[in-house]
This record gives structure tokens, C-alpha cells and sequence, in this order.
């Protein structure tokens, strides 16, 4: 954020609005603030499939700095704030999330859009990168979602459609999850609690969790099919 | 290859967001190379990921943050193919070649846990840790009757055991809870070998076995 407001020729302002805001920030959830700061170059970046799928093509295709900086922009931010939420402090976050990048950048070419949406993807890259980084070892390169299959470089507008429709029912089918088992999902993607740490911060049998797990899964992956 | 059974969705959502204990994941990993069905089904895992990452908060980034990944991507080498293209072909999935550091079952040193019964042991960590390790089984061989504390994975790399629960070939994973008991036996003319992992140590029912138990540390 420091360097959005450094940048802009209004910085002096936008210190000072920056620096009253920090207080409300401190009240509230943390995405208010940041929410603001990170639009305030790029209004509207909310991650459309379209969008994504076009610029990591150019990625992929042309290696087009500008559609990577674009990406950037959207995805870098996000990457982090996952990343800070499952246990990293900012400087440890930031580290990771700047190879996340990076591999993003590296690895466009075996980006497969029929098989899974971009977020999906570089959520996998994160989730990865952070194993790597807690287990101290070497970078694992055997999973990565896309990798089992050659990338298709092929899109048709039916597939363009079919998953963009994909997307929003998930997010829709999200919110038709029941709360119980909504929060033993975001307990394991949010927060990285194991199944055992799960059942013993909700004071639940570690079935009980196994089948909330299972519930929500079906429930989603329904929704997903549905648009098939 | 054909495989009859699947990983638990619960193990694959535990396994997609990066929690699954490192044993489990292991076994998961090189089911995944082996099973189609179950890569679509960590796909959509996936995705519940790539939704919380969508809605995650946005996080300020660094001052010069992207400037240096500009700088860096110049240089950094691109991957080009899929690092797994000839999925199934070797006996040992590559996730499991990267462990043992070998493809070759018969090279390792295996180590007598019992009766028809070889182990190589993965894991060096703490018995509390739980198993993590390959399991040698003659034909016709029993392995005694256990149950688990927590969850136990067993994939089949050659051969074929049956069970209460069925008939488990190559391929093929059983996923297991603490609530269920099982006495596998190798079947056919062939050796069985599985990978086996859990995230608590292994019940056995007959107090001659937990007495070997002591010594062997499954």
C-alpha cells in the first residue's frame, strides 16, 4: 500500500486519508481498508474468468509483460492476504507470494482452461509454495492442478461459457452451503487446520468433520457439474 | 489402468488445502498419477480453493514488490511441458521415485517385520507421527488384525490383498477411519507391496502382534 499511495502524484492526501482510515482499520475486519487501498489504481478488478483466462493466455502465448503486470495487480494482493491468514506474517507472506508470482509467470504455458478456472490454479501454486516453505525442503514440482494432461491451446466460446458459468455457480452454490459445514471448509482453506485440529476446535467426533467435509463437497462440486 | 478404490472426498478437501499430514499427502499424490477419476475430483477440490482465494481480502503489497518480480521473471526459466507427461508407465509413481529416491522396488533394503511380512520404513520422524512406509506381503501371507488411531491410506503398487472390505489391486486405495478393523491377505501367485501411511499409530488386535509391534514400530 505504501507504494500505491508513494506513487500517486496526490500521496501527501492520500497519507493522511490513509493514516485516519488505519485507525477505523484497527476496529474492523481487515479487508475494509485494503480493500480500498489496492482498488484505488484499479477500480472494478473484480477477477472476471474472461479476463483472467485472456490475460494468462497472452502470458502464456507471448509472454506480454503488460498482461502479467495486469495479473499482478489482481491476483498479488490476494495471494498475500490468503497467505498472511493461514499463519505467515506480512515480510514471510510477502516472500512466498512473490514466488508464487513469479512461478505464475513461469508456468502460464501449462495453464489448462478446460480444466479448472486461473484462481483454482494459483491457489494450488500457494498451497504448494507454502507447503514447501513450512516443510523446508525442496520445491515439490510433482502437483500442480493442470499438469497431468499437455495445456490445449484451443478455447472455444463454449468453453468460455461453460466456465464462467462454472464459476458463478460456486460461488452461488458457496452460499447455499450450510453454515456448519461451510466452516469446517474455510477452517481448512482459511485457516490450514488439519481434520483432527478441526475436530478439536469445534469439540466435534473427527467423523463428524469427515462427513461435514464430504456434505460440502458434494454439495459443490454438484453446483459445478450442474453447469456442465 | 482400471482402479475400483477411490480416495475419500474428505481426504481429498483435507489434501487440497495443503492440511493433509505429509504421509497421507505422499500416498495421495501418487494415487493422483495413477487415478483419472479421482484427478477430477481434486480438481473441484481445487477450485473451493481458487473461490476462497477470489474472495480473500486484498493484502497491501510491498513497496518495490512488484518492480522485483518484473526484474526477476527476465531471467527465470520458463516451464514449457507438463513435468508429468507419462503418467502410470513406471511401477513407482514419481512422487513416491522422488521419496525413495529409486523406481526400484526389489533395490530397497528391505527389512523382515514378521512372518511372509517386509517393511522400508519412510518416515524418520517420531512413532507418534505415525507410519509412513512400504509393506512387503508374501502370497497368501496375513498381516494380523489392526485397526487405526486416526486415518490410514494404503495404495497398491504389485500385487493384489483382499480384506473385510474387498479386493484391493494396483492402483487402488483404501482409505480408512479409526472406526474400521481390518486382517488383509495377499492374494494370487504374487507378492503384494503397498505404500502405507496413517497419522497415529496402528491398533493391532491380538497382543502378539502389538508385541511385535514394539520392535518393527508400524
Amino acid at each position: 500500500m505504501r507504494g500505491v499511495v508513494a506513487d500517486h502524484p496526490a500521496g501527501t492526501v492520500i497519507r493522511q486519508w490513509v493514516a485516519c482510515v488505519k485507525v477505523v482499520q484497527a476496529m474492523k475486519k481487515p479487508f475494509t481498508i485494503a480493500h480500498h487501498a489496492a482498488h484505488f489504481q484499479m477500480p472494478g478488478s473484480d477477477m472476471s474468468q474472461d479476463k483472467l483466462a485472456m490475460l494468462i493466455r497472452q502470458v502464456a502465448q507471448n509472454l506480454d509483460r503488460d498482461a502479467f503486470s495486469t495479473l499482478f495487480d489482481l491476483l498479488a494482493p490476494k495471494v498475500k492476504a490468503l497467505l498472511m491468514r493461514r499463519g505467515l506474517d506480512s515480510a514471510a507472506a510477502e516472500d512466498v507470494m512473490q514466488d508464487v508470482m513469479i512461478s505464475v509467470w513461469t508456468k502460464a504455458g501449462l495453464y489448462d482452461a478446460t480444466r479448472g478456472s486461473l484462481q483454482g490454479w494459483v491457489f494450488t501454486i500457494a498451497r504448494n509454495a507454502l507447503i514447501d516453505r513450512v516443510r523446508r525442503r525442496k520445491p515439490d514440482i510433482s502437483i500442480d492442478m493442470i499438469e497431468w494432461d499437455p495445456a490445449d491451446d484451443a478455447e472455444d466460446s463454449e468453453e468460455r461459457m461453460l466456465r464462467e458459468e462454472r464459476a458463478s455457480q460456486l460461488k452461488g452454490a458457496m452460499k447455499a452451503v450450510p453454515a456448519d459445514q461451510l466452516a469446517v471448509l474455510q477452517l481448512a482453506y482459511q485457516e490450514e487446520l488439519t481434520q483432527t485440529e478441526i475436530a478439536a476446535r469445534l469439540g466435534l467426533p473427527l467423523g463428524t468433520v469427515k462427513s461435514r467435509m464430504r456434505l460440502a463437497y458434494a454439495h459443490l462440486r454438484g453446483a459445478m457439474e450442474n453447469a456442465s | 489402468m482400471s482402479i475400483s478404490h477411490h480416495l475419500d472426498h474428505a481426504t481429498l478437501v483435507a489434501f487440497s488445502s495443503g492440511t493433509l499430514p505429509e504421509g497421507l499427502s505422499l500416498i495421495v499424490k501418487s494415487h493422483l498419477e495413477m487415478c483419472a477419476a479421482c484427478r477430477k475430483a481434486a480438481v473441484a477440490a481445487d477450485e473451493i480453493g481458487g473461490s476462497m482465494l477470489a474472495e480473500a481480502e486484498m493484502a497491501p503489497v510491498a513497496l518495490g514488490s512488484k518492480a522485483s518480480v518484473m526484474d526477476k521473471i527476465q531471467t527465470a526459466t520458463l516451464h514449457r511441458l507438463p513435468v508429468s507427461r507419462s503418467l502410470g508407465e513406471s511401477e513407482v509413481p514419481r512422487a513416491l521415485q522422488a521419496a525413495l529416491g529409486t523406481s526400484d522396488l526389489d533395490s530397497l533394503k528391505w527389512q523382515k517385520a514378521g512372518p511372509g511380512v517386509s517393511m522400508f520404513k519412510l518416515n524418520k520422524g517420531k512413532e507418534q507421527d505415525g507410519f509412513l512406509g512400504l509393506l512387503r506381503i508374501a502370497p497368501g501371507q496375513k498381516v494380523p488384525d489392526h485397526g487405526h488411531g486416526g486415518t490410514e491410506l494404503t495404495l497398491i503398487l504389485r500385487g493384489a490383498y483382499h480384506d473385510e472390505i474387498g479386493h484391493f489391486a494396483r492402483g487402488d486405495v483404501a482409505d480408512l477411519d479409526e472406526s474400521i478393523s481390518h486382517t488383509p491377505v495377499a492374494s494370487g501367485a504374487v507378492e503384494c507391496i503397498c505404500l502405507v501411511a496413517n497419522d497415529a499409530p496402528t491398533r493391532f488386535n491380538s497382543w502378539a502382534a502389538r508385541l511385535v509391534q514394539r520392535f518393527i514400530g508400524i
